[in-house]
């Protein structure tokens, strides 16, 4: 393409062409990745979790949870390495609401922490697990919203059951690393691997 | 009749903007990708633009590398829509 001069109904033509290869890149480069990731490592964390408890007969294992940042820690420096070539409004807004998701992740267990020191004087993340799942499911249920796409819409409210038994329950077992692990793969891994071959 | 933005009325010009439009930034390899124009003739296309307001660039080291990106003003988007409507104007009076 030159820097020329163009007639009016040229003009016109680039203009719909231009919006058209914006709007073709913008659904090949989804991928869905971080979706991926996040769903196979709560599920490895939750089936580490559970062997731990289950052959040791330690609740201590439990902090094996904190492994959950690891891909939050790997997403965030891997994004600084290399940014997208091109970011829709859709992406901002996806990155938007994952944030606000992320911070409330990040001030649920400040608040914990803080209760346990100030008020109960013995820290306890149990019920961060029944709230983690319901924080991931609010995400995936507003970016299948955003982008149109039932399979990330509907299936957290797969999550929501298993996360209103765990409050229903309210003691922390052995039984919810099993049950937080299938909630990630059901809302997250699993929509994402169908709605990638439906891309393909 | 209205009349038609010059600096909007040129091939690569009008498709940077365009590109830009449906976009909330796009870096220039990506540009350069879709315009099939060369790193020259673009970089001064996308300086024009930036003088007159209509685009804004970001210049960044990202992994070491640097990155130009570009992402429409509202100056810029106010100008395609008056480009666009003058256009129909132009071609309402030919048909």
């Amino acid at each position: 393409m030159e820097d020329k001069k163009i007639n009016e109904k040229e003009s016109l033509e680039l203009i719909s062409e231009m919006l058209r290869k914006t709007k073709e890149g913008a659904a090949m480069k989804q991928d869905y990745n971080a979706f991926l990731f996040y769903g196979y490592t709560a599920a490895a964390v939750s089936l580490a979790a559970w062997l731990l408890i289950h052959f040791t007969g330690k609740m201590e294992f439990m902090f094996v949870w904190f492994a959950m940042f690891l891909p939050y820690l790997w997403t965030t420096f891997s994004g600084k390495r290399k940014k997208p070539e091109v970011t829709t409004y859709i992406d901002g807004m996806l990155g938007n609401i994952w944030k606000v998701i992320g911070s409330m992740f990040g001030l649920t267990l400040i608040a914990m922490l803080l209760i346990g020191i100030v008020a109960t004087k013995e820290i306890n993340f149990s019920l961060m697990m029944p709230l983690a799942i319901i924080y991931g499911g609010i995400g995936t249920s507003m970016t299948g919203l955003v982008i149109k796409e039932k399979w990330f819409v509907w299936p957290p409210l797969i999550g929501l059951v298993a996360a209103v038994y765990m409050l229903m329950d309210g003691s922390c077992d052995n039984l919810w690393n099993f049950l937080f692990g299938l909630s990630f793969l059901a809302f997250m891994a699993i929509p994402a691997h169908i709605v990638r071959s439906k891309i393909r | 009749m209205k009349e038609l933005d010059p600096l909007l009325h040129s091939q690569l010009r009008l498709a940077i903007i365009s590109l830009l439009l449906s976009v909330e930034e796009a870096d220039f390899n990506y540009l350069k990708e879709k315009t099939q124009a060369t790193s020259g003739n673009l970089s001064v296309q996308i300086d024009k633009l930036s003088e007159a307001g209509y685009i804004e660039v970001h210049k960044e080291i990202v992994g070491k590398k640097p990155r130009t990106s570009c992402s429409l003003t509202g100056k810029g988007r106010e100008a395609l829509e008056q480009y666009v409507s003058a256009l129909k104007e132009y071609i309402g009076e030919i048909f």
